[in-house]
């Protein structure tokens, strides 16, 4: 038998102590084993070498490999799903969206104010100072309900909001603007020690 | 709480879920890599080594076998560890193949004394003739006739096929029968071939 046939024969039969030929090639080892005494040889000696193996004691683990923090302190993994959206370059550009918005309200909060009211003085409508002015006397006593202005329309600042809602949003802001880039240097830190 | 329930914690970064798995499955790590290198200390770093890169890359376990997914990681790192020696011609693979000191440090204290040289003759033996294999044939013996694993889970942790299994694993075997035969007297009485 050439070493070629003899590596096929090998093949078949190594697979074939494990039961791992198809059912169209299990019987036809099985009869080659039975016809040919080098086969069948063959198949008792890889028979022998798998029995040896098996028969080779697990090593004893030498210490536990369990993790410990500091040890992964250096290779924490990212985490998974959304969470890995939070990543320091990512967050520097939420951060600089949020400077811009921040800016933008700023700006348009000074010039809408500036806008409305040119001089330092603040505009007070008659109604409130009670409808009255000291030119207007009225004898009979009834009010003279004469508005210059819409209150609403006075106190509207930029995007049409209140100026305590705009108050509020430029805060708002403010504190997102820190948590973003205080989060983000944090991250830099873990990453960089990593 | 089963191996999914643990790997899914560890996934939300529970570090006590994933030494959970380490524990389940250092042993075969350990002597996957041991196996494979042919050295305790260099099986050590290995094994400590991939469950480090296991658990910063756990989210790219996709399904499937874990211990399949992990011991490709441990072969992977062996393969790393013997391209590094290869390149470094003072440390040659021969260095690496015998290390009966660290095979004595591993003394199992529960064993008999007889018991134990015997287990320790066999395998220093069978671990000379693992030596002389490639590192495939090397890893796809180790896992098939000595770790136990079936031909599907072999060609999980090697990423190849079932086909690339029989050949690798047929080609390993005859080498280790080959050199079981040429050192029957060396072998202990049981483990020695009976012919007529």
């Amino acid at each position: 038998m050439s070493e070629p046939n003899n590596a096929f024969n090998d093949e078949l039969i190594s697979a074939y102590i494990d039961g791992a030929l198809s059912a169209d090639e299990q019987p036809r080892v099985a009869a080659l084993v039975q016809r040919d005494s080098s086969a069948a040889s063959a198949l008792v000696e890889l028979q022998y070498t798998r029995r040896v193996l098996e028969a080779v004691p697990p090593m004893p683990v030498p210490r536990a490999f369990t993790l410990t923090e500091a040890m992964v302190g250096q290779a924490r993994r990212q985490p998974a799903g959304w969470l890995s959206w939070f990543k320091p370059a990512y967050l520097r550009g939420a951060a600089a969206l949020v400077a811009v918005c921040l800016l933008i309200v700023l700006v348009g909060d000074i010039g809408t104010r500036s806008l409305l009211f040119p001089t330092s003085q603040p505009v007070v409508s008659q109604v409130e100072q009670g409808g009255l002015t000291p030119d207007q006397g009225d004898p009979t006593g009834v009010v003279a309900k004469a508005p210059t202005t819409d209150p609403d329309a006075a106190a509207a600042g930029f995007l049409g909001l209140q100026p305590q809602a705009l108050l509020a949003l430029e805060v708002g802001l403010a504190l997102l603007l820190i948590v973003l880039l205080v989060s983000g240097w944090q991250l830099s830190r873990v990453g960089a020690s990593g | 709480m089963d191996e999914q329930a643990l790997i899914q914690a560890a996934c939300r970064g529970e570090l006590s879920a994933f030494n959970k798995l380490i524990l389940a499955y250092q042993s075969l790590a350990f002597n996957l890599a041991y196996r494979i290198l042919g050295n305790g200390d260099a099986a050590e770093d290995a094994t400590q080594d991939a469950f480090i890169k296991a658990y910063r890359n756990l989210n790219q376990y996709r399904g499937g076998s874990f211990k399949a997914w992990l011991l490709r990681i441990v072969t992977n790192v062996c393969y790393d560890q013997l391209r590094h020696i290869q390149r470094r011609p003072t440390n040659s693979l021969d260095d690496m193949a015998m290390d009966p000191e660290h095979a004595g440090r591993l003394v199992d204290h529960a064993e008999q004394p007889g018991a134990y040289a015997l287990r320790q003759e066999l395998g220093t033996m069978i671990q000379q003739g693992i030596a002389l294999l490639p590192p495939d044939q090397r890893t796809v013996l180790v896992l098939s006739d000595i770790e136990g694993l079936s031909y599907e889970e072999i060609a999980q942790v090697m990423d190849t096929s079932l086909g690339t299994v029989k050949s690798r694993l047929s080609r390993a075997r005859a080498k280790m029968r080959d050199f079981l035969l040429e050192r029957q007297e060396l072998l202990p009485r049981q483990y020695r071939l009976e012919t007529d």
